[in-house]
């Protein structure tokens, strides 16, 4: 985690501000004095023959316009590096998100589930999580997906940096964006510059992976990187319980044999030259489903979940006018495809969706008024392809076939205005319009305070909106789902304060404090005509909550943060919603260690308890990770051990309404031992 | 800009400079990368070359270059009895003929990459990303209240062949040794 008081980053998730240098140097009468009488030369060779001390007390600013620091942003912005996910170990972008102040996880053995702030529904799939990479949204149109465990399309190892926009980014990024905003940015030819090798096994699940990669900046300047990925894990013969799955309601029990594997395929190019860029990831991933999921028969294989993407992106940007305006614009085209294979009663039943969309972008940047940046944005996407079906092997001719199409404009606006050296606002807004919901207004608010050179407060206000997507809206097979045409939009609001303090060069503090309200949540409840379920629109959500974070530096290359969560979580008429931790603790370190190049990652994590959807408590937990990596054994080699779950805590997450069971058992102690090759 | 002008034309009595103290503070502003750029000049100086070491000093800018113009007025800079030259390179292949190596902070996680292809080579790296000298950076700048500063890694610098001269390492904030 990156935090304020480091070096800037450019960050394309946030909107830019200016970091033109408006403090004047506090220089001392003696040192003023001296720069002084060293000013003629000064003056006439702009530095160039400055003495070594000279240099150093020079007071500089930075030219690059769309360069910012994360304090001086306006939203709760984290940026995860690649040095930290290779230094952790992080196998999956929800380990990595794991990490953060707010964050916390549910595995159901078929996706992850990331829960933000004390909000995360059982049998949400992360719909209120905008997941871009590049840029590059990949929620689908169906279910409004993001993919954060293994399920997500993009090798870790593929990674440059991970920015984390906590809260609603809804006036800028429109649909799902209202729980937070996830962009991946993945490393390029550039940074590549080679071939690379990996492969890595991991014990008891019996997982083998193995990737190639090659990238290169060409001698035309073309920046190339092809890669492809290959993974399998036998998973482990849990033992499960299904309670009701018996005859009579009684409960089934026993070991899952070979039901819990885990297969994946992934290939990434990327090419780009100058201003241009263009992503192509096609993605497959096949998993097994020991616990039996929407009440399909226990303990019987062969029952999966597989979900294939296919994302491409053609970006363009560049600065005109002396940096002035800067240009984005980008083309865009995906396919997401959903089969899932339950068998009911002995009988198999094939449950598929596809999904496909295409649109653009474009936005201007322009900085040609002074202490002023304008945003100006227009994204329209057509999802032109929402298909879902169910075919019931049971019943001959029981096939199930819901179609549509839609369409989602937005139009967004932004400007930051640096009132006085100090003080810096934000005011922007989103209109979006789509055939479900209609026109809906995101607008955002934020106030900076720089009250100090170590200290900086924001005030922040904002709004978004979900429309429901098709899954929610349209499916309705008879049997287990029923439409609802009627069900319209959730919102959420948010007000928070966070306050950036330096106390030394090398360690920051950050406290935030927030409200979010989250209203007419989309929920999966029963439809009092047909008795079966139905997507709702619910009850309100009210959050409260506190998190201090801080982070340390040594000069060594060790680094420490932590942080502490409190949020408490009520449904507006009373009563708790299910799976929301009230305490979340974070603890981490790596260091370089003086032997043989080695590097040593340490993890500490604690979730206190959730409840579960039948209101019973889910315990908390303490998770405690570890990553050792030889960085010079070979020329070009790196070898890692990761061990998860150190201290083998037998945990549990809160299942979902569609499950047999209320809580699911999680991992126990598992090591992968990875080797990394550079030629 | 007054302080500039006034600097310039040198005419005006020092009380009045004195008066225009804030401005020409001011004025003293320095863009980030000029400042780079010479620092990383000043630290080619302070490095004890080795005799091998033939009449030209290659300093190459891996990765995006962030300096733009700045590099330029190093070029031809005499360095005792050598000279120095700046060369843009996209790739570790191309650093074969690199006595300066800057990695630019965009590419610096391919930094064990870069240290593969300079690893007991005469060459210097240079670079500007938190935790670099650790990571075996012998000389690696960050900002820090508006002012660069710098840390060495001697050690680094050694197992090339390479010593810093101490009146430098004196004004490094930390020496990994």
């Amino acid at each position: 985690m990156v935090m304020a008081g480091e070096d800037g980053l450019n960050c394309p998730l946030c909107p830019p501000i200016s970091l033109a240098g408006t403090d004047v140097a506090r220089i001392p009468p003696v040192l003023a004095l001296s720069m002084l009488l060293a000013l003629p030369a000064l003056a006439a060779t702009d530095g160039q023959d400055l003495t070594l001390e000279q240099l150093l007390e020079a007071k500089v600013t930075s030219a690059s316009k769309y360069e910012q620091k994360e304090s001086e942003v306006p939203a709760a912005v984290t940026v995860i590096t690649r040095e930290q996910i290779r230094a952790y170990g992080w196998r999956t972008l929800a380990a990595a998100l794991a990490s953060l102040p707010g964050f916390y996880l549910t595995y159901d053995r078929q996706y992850t589930y990331v829960g933000a702030r004390g909000f995360g529904l059982p049998g949400d799939y992360n719909t209120r999580i905008m997941l871009a990479i590049n840029g590059n949204r990949v929620n689908d149109t169906v279910y409004d997906q993001a993919m954060l465990g293994r399920e997500f399309p993009l090798d870790m190892d593929l990674v440059e940096r991970i920015e984390v926009l906590a809260g609603p980014g809804g006036a800028i990024y429109g649909q799902n964006a209202m729980l937070g905003v996830v962009n991946v940015i993945t490393r390029t030819g550039a940074t590549m510059d080679g071939g690379e090798l990996a492969a890595a096994w991991q014990s008891p699940q019996a997982m083998r992976e193995g990737r190639v990669s090659w990238g290169k900046v060409l001698d035309n300047g073309v920046d190339v990187l092809f890669s492809g990925t290959g993974m399998y894990a036998r998973g482990e013969n849990l033992h499960v319980t299904f309670p009701g799955a018996g005859p009579g309601g009684s409960t089934v029990s026993g070991v899952a044999t070979g039901q819990d594997s885990d297969r994946n395929m992934q290939f990434f190019a990327h090419v780009g030259r100058g201003p241009w860029a263009f992503d192509f990831i096609a993605a497959d991933r096949k998993k097994d489903d020991p616990y039996a999921s929407f009440f399909t028969d226990p303990l019987t294989p062969g029952q999966y979940g597989q979900d294939g993407y296919l994302l491409t992106q053609l970006k363009y940007q560049d600065d005109f006018a002396g940096g002035d305006v800067n240009v984005m614009g980008r083309l865009f085209l995906g396919q997401y495809r959903y089969r899932m294979n339950a068998i009911y009663s002995g009988i198999p039943n094939r449950a598929t969706a596809n999904s496909g969309w295409y649109g653009g972008e474009l936005r201007l940047l322009y900085s040609g008024v002074t202490d002023h940046k304008l945003m100006l944005g227009l994204e329209v996407q057509d999802n032109l392809r929402n298909e879902q079906a169910n075919d019931d092997l049971s019943i001959p001719g029981k096939e199930t076939l819901v179609k549509t199409t839609g369409y989602r404009v937005g139009l967004y606006a932004q400007d930051e205005w640096r009132i006085a050296s100090a003080w810096s606002t934000t005011i922007g807004f989103r209109v979006d319009y789509n055939d479900i919901t209609g026109s809906r207004l995101s607008p955002r608010l934020g106030l900076i305070w720089r009250a100090s050179p170590a200290t900086t407060v924001k005030a922040l206000y904002g709004q978004a909106h979900r429309a429901p997507n098709s899954y929610e809206r349209d499916f309705d097979d008879g049997i287990s789902q029923v439409a609802n045409r009627r069900l319209a939009g959730e919102t959420i609001t948010t007000g928070e304060l966070v306050v950036d303090h330096r106390l030394a060069d090398d360690l920051t503090v950050r406290g935030q404090l927030y409200r979010w309200d989250l209203r007419d949540v989309v929920t999966l409840g029963i439809d009092p005509v047909s008795g079966l379920s139905q997507y709702q629109s619910g009850a309100d959500v009210r959050v409260n909550g506190v998190e201090l974070s801080a982070a340390k530096l040594w000069a060594s290359g060790a680094r420490m943060r932590g942080s502490v969560a409190y949020q408490d979580a009520g449904y507006v008429g009373g009563g708790t919603p299910a799976n929301s931790p009230v305490w979340l603790g974070k603890f981490g370190f790596y260091t370089p260690l003086p032997w043989w190049g080695l590097q040593l990652g340490c993890e500490l994590q604690y979730d206190s308890r959730r409840q579960a959807v039948d209101g019973t408590s889910v315990d908390g937990y303490w998770l405690a990770n570890v990553n050792l990596i030889a960085t010079r054994l070979a020329k070009g080699l790196d070898v890692s051990l990761a061990i998860h779950n150190l201290f083998n805590q037998q945990y549990q997450h809160p299942g979902a309404d569609t499950n047999w069971q209320t809580r699911l058992d999680q991992d126990g102690i598992n090591a992968r031992i990875k080797l990394d090759y550079r030629f | 800009m007054i302080g500039r002008k006034t600097a310039r034309s040198g005419r005006v009595p020092w009380l009045l400079a004195l008066i225009f103290c804030a401005q020409w503070a001011h004025a003293l502003d320095l863009e980030e990368y000029r400042v780079k750029a010479s620092l990383v000049g000043n630290f080619a100086m302070f490095t004890e070359w080795p005799d091998a070491v033939g009449d030209t000093l290659n300093l190459c800018v891996y990765g995006p270059d962030p300096f733009g113009e700045d590099l330029s007025s190093l070029k031809g800079k005499k360095i005792a009895r050598r000279s120095l030259t700046v060369k843009r390179v996209s790739s570790v292949d191309a650093l074969g003929d690199c006595q300066i190596v800057f990695i630019s902070r965009a590419v610096i996680s391919n930094l064990p990459r870069v240290l593969d292809a300079v690893n007991g080579r005469p060459a210097l790296t240079v670079a500007d990303s938190p935790g670099a000298a650790s990571r075996g950076v012998a000389l690696n700048m960050a900002t820090d209240g508006g002012k660069i500063n710098f840390e060495a890694n001697l050690r680094a610098a050694r197992g090339n062949g390479l010593n810093l001269n101490p009146n430098m390492l004196r004004l490094a904030t930390e020496v990994i040794k």
